[in-house]
C-alpha cells in the first residue's frame, strides 16, 4: 500500500476517533468532522493534490449555449466544494476549455486549481501559438502542466515545453496517450526525459498500464494521471446493471462509479484520475471516491474480479 | 494525418446529443421565422420537381445552390466551428456542393427536369418528401421539443436528403455528380449519430 494511501487510513482513523471522542462527550449531533480527502504527491516537487481530477473531453464542449454554460458551472463548483484541483482539457477538445475558462470566472477562480491542458498541433512551431490560445480561453496566465496531446509530434513539443519549464512559465511537462495505444513509445519516452506527469488509460478492465507503465513512472518518479476511468461511461452503465455488493460498504462505496474510481486511485502509481461528466450529482458520486478507505491489494482484486464478471 | 487516423470514430466527434439538439433549437430560435417558412419552400421545389415545368431545374439548383452556401456559413462554421475542429473542412465540401448546383443552374439545362415516373423517380420523391417532412418530425417523433427540428435549407441533413431527392427525380447526366458530395455528407452524418449514441 502506498504511503499515502497510509496517510490518508490515518487521517480518516484520527477524524473517527475525534467523533468517537465527541460521541462520548455528546457533542457529535452538532459537530461534523470534515471527511480527509485523498490526496497524492507529485513525484518530482512532492506537492499534493487530491486524487480525483476531471476532465472536459465531451461533456465541456456546450460552445456558448448559456443554459448548458450555466450547468457545466455548476458542475466545476460541485468539483471544487468537493475539493478538487486537477483539470484536464485539450485544444481537441472543442469549446470545452473556453466553457471551463468561462465556468471558472464565474466561480471567482477557485483556489485549488491545477491547470493542465495539452499541445496538440502536428506543426511543432504553432504549439507556442496554441498555447497562448489556451491560456487565453481558460484565462490564466500560466498552466499547472502542459501535455503533449497523444504523443503527436512529441519530440519538437517537448522541447518547447521544458524550455518554457525552465523559463519558469510552466511547473509541469507530461505525455498524454489512452487506449492502451502506443505503450512502447510512451515507455520509451518515460525512460529518456525527465517527464512530471504520464496520463494514460487506466481502470478496472484496461489495465495493460500495470505491466510496464505503472511501474515504470514508480521508478522514474513520474505522477501518472489515469484517463477514461469509466472507458467513456461504458463501464459505469455495465456494473449499474447490477446491484452494488455488499463489500462495496467495507470500502465506504455507496455507488458503483465510487468503486470504480477507488479501484484507480488505490494503485501506488496512480496520482489521479479524471472522469468527465455534465452531471453535478455524478460529480458528487465521482468525489465520494476520494473519502473513506483506501483499498488494499486484496480489495482490489475483489474489485477487479467483480467488474470483470459484469 | 496519420494521427488522426489512428483515432476512433467516437474519438473525433467531441460532442453529445444534448449539445448538438440545443445547437438546432438555438438557430430556429435565432433565424425565426425561417424554420416554419422553408419546408414550405422546400415542399415547393418538390412540387415544381414533380409537374416539371420549363425552367424549374433551372430554379431549382439555384435555391438549392443558396441553400448549401448558407448552411455551410451559418451551421457549420458558425455554430460548429466552435465545438469540432474539422468544421472548417465540413465546411468547405458543402461550399463546393453549393457552387456546383449554382454553376448547374447557370448553365440551365444541365439539371433538367424529366417527366414520368420510373423507379429513380419514385426514390428520389421519397428523399426529397424525408428532407422536408419525416426528418424535421423526427424530433418530436423521438419526444424532443418541437424546437429542435431540423429543417431544409437550415440543417445540412434534411437539405442533404432534399438535394438527393430532386437530383433523382430530375434528368440529365450532370445531375449524377451532384450527388456525390449530398451522399458523402449523409454518410458522415450518420457516422456523427452513431458516434453520438455511444456517448
Ligand atoms: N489522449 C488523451 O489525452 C485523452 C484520451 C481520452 C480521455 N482523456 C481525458 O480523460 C477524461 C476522461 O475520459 P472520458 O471523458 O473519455 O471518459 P470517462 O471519464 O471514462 O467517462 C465519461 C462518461 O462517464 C459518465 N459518468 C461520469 N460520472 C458518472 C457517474 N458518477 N455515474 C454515471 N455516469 C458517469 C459521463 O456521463 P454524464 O455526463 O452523464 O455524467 C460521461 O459520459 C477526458 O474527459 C479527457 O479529459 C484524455
Amino acid at each position: 500500500m502506498s504511503a499515502n494511501a497510509v496517510s490518508s487510513r490515518r487521517a480518516l482513523l484520527g477524524a473517527l476517533t475525534g467523533l468517537g471522542a465527541l460521541a462520548v462527550t455528546g457533542g457529535v449531533t452538532s459537530v461534523r468532522a470534515a471527511p480527509s480527502r485523498l490526496s497524492k504527491p507529485i513525484p518530482s516537487t512532492g506537492e499534493q493534490i487530491p486524487a480525483i481530477g476531471m476532465g472536459t473531453w465531451i461533456t465541456f464542449n456546450v460552445g456558448d449555449d448559456p443554459v448548458l454554460r450555466a450547468q457545466r458551472t455548476e458542475v466545476l463548483r460541485a468539483f471544487f466544494d468537493a475539493g478538487g484541483g486537477l483539470i484536464d482539457s485539450s485544444p481537441m477538445y472543442g469549446a470545452s476549455p473556453r466553457v471551463v475558462g468561462h465556468a471558472l470566472a464565474a466561480l471567482g477562480r477557485p483556489a485549488g486549481l491545477l491547470s493542465a491542458t495539452k499541445v496538440w498541433t502536428s506543426t511543432v512551431a504553432d504549439g507556442p501559438a496554441e498555447i497562448a490560445r489556451s491560456a487565453d480561453w481558460w484565462g490564466v496566465e500560466t498552466f499547472d502542466l502542459l501535455q503533449v496531446h497523444n504523443l503527436l509530434a512529441w519530440e519538437g513539443h517537448l522541447e518547447t515545453l521544458f524550455a518554457m519549464k525552465a523559463a519558469g512559465r510552466l511547473r509541469y511537462v507530461g505525455v498524454t496517450t489512452s487506449h492502451g495505444r502506443r505503450h512502447g513509445e510512451l515507455a520509451r519516452i518515460m525512460e529518456r526525459h525527465p517527464l512530471d506527469f504520464v496520463q494514460l488509460t487506466y481502470n478496472a478492465v484496461d489495465r495493460a498500464a500495470e505491466d510496464r507503465l505503472l511501474p515504470l513512472a514508480r521508478e522514474r518518479g513520474i505522477a501518472v494521471i489515469a484517463n477514461r476511468p469509466f472507458r467513456r461511461g461504458a463501464l459505469v452503465d455495465r456494473a449499474q446493471r447490477r446491484p452494488l455488493p455488499a463489500w462495496a460498504g467495507e470500502l465506504d462505496c455507496a455507488t458503483w462509479p465510487a468503486v470504480l474510481l477507488k479501484y484507480i486511485i488505490s494503485h501506488p502509481a496512480v496520482t489521479c484520475a479524471i472522469p468527465a461528466t455534465s452531471q453535478v450529482v455524478h460529480m458528487r458520486e465521482n468525489m465520494a471516491a476520494m473519502t473513506g478507505v483506501v483499498p488494499d491489494a486484496a480489495q482490489r482484486r475483489r474489485i477487479a474480479a467483480a467488474v470483470s464478471d459484469l | 494525418m496519420d494521427a488522426v487516423l489512428s483515432y476512433n470514430l467516437t474519438d473525433l466527434v467531441p460532442f453529445g446529443p444534448e449539445t448538438y439538439h440545443r445547437l438546432f433549437a438555438r438557430l430556429n430560435a435565432a433565424l425565426w421565422p425561417g424554420p416554419l417558412l422553408l419546408p414550405l419552400v422546400g415542399a415547393g421545389l418538390v412540387v415544381l420537381a414533380w409537374r416539371a415545368p420549363r425552367g424549374a431545374g433551372r430554379v431549382t439548383a439555384g435555391a438549392l445552390g443558396l441553400a448549401w452556401l448558407w448552411v455551410g456559413w451559418d451551421v457549420l462554421l458558425g455554430r460548429f466551428g466552435p465545438l469540432l475542429w474539422a468544421a472548417p473542412y465540413a465546411a468547405a465540401l458543402v461550399w463546393i456542393q453549393g457552387a456546383a448546383m449554382l454553376l448547374a443552374g447557370a448553365l440551365a439545362g444541365a439539371t433538367p427536369a424529366r417527366r414520368g415516373p420510373s423507379v429513380g423517380h419514385g426514390l428520389g420523391l421519397l428523399l426529397a418528401l424525408a428532407g422536408v417532412v419525416a426528418w424535421p418530425l423526427s424530433a418530436p417523433l423521438s419526444g424532443r421539443p418541437w424546437i429542435q427540428a431540423e429543417v431544409v435549407g437550415l440543417a445540412p441533413d434534411p437539405t442533404a436528403l432534399l438535394t438527393l431527392g430532386l437530383l433523382l427525380m430530375a434528368g440529365g447526366r450532370v445531375r449524377w455528380g451532384l450527388m456525390v458530395i449530398p451522399v458523402v455528407w449523409l454518410a458522415l452524418s450518420t457516422a456523427v449519430h452513431v458516434a453520438m449514441a455511444q456517448v
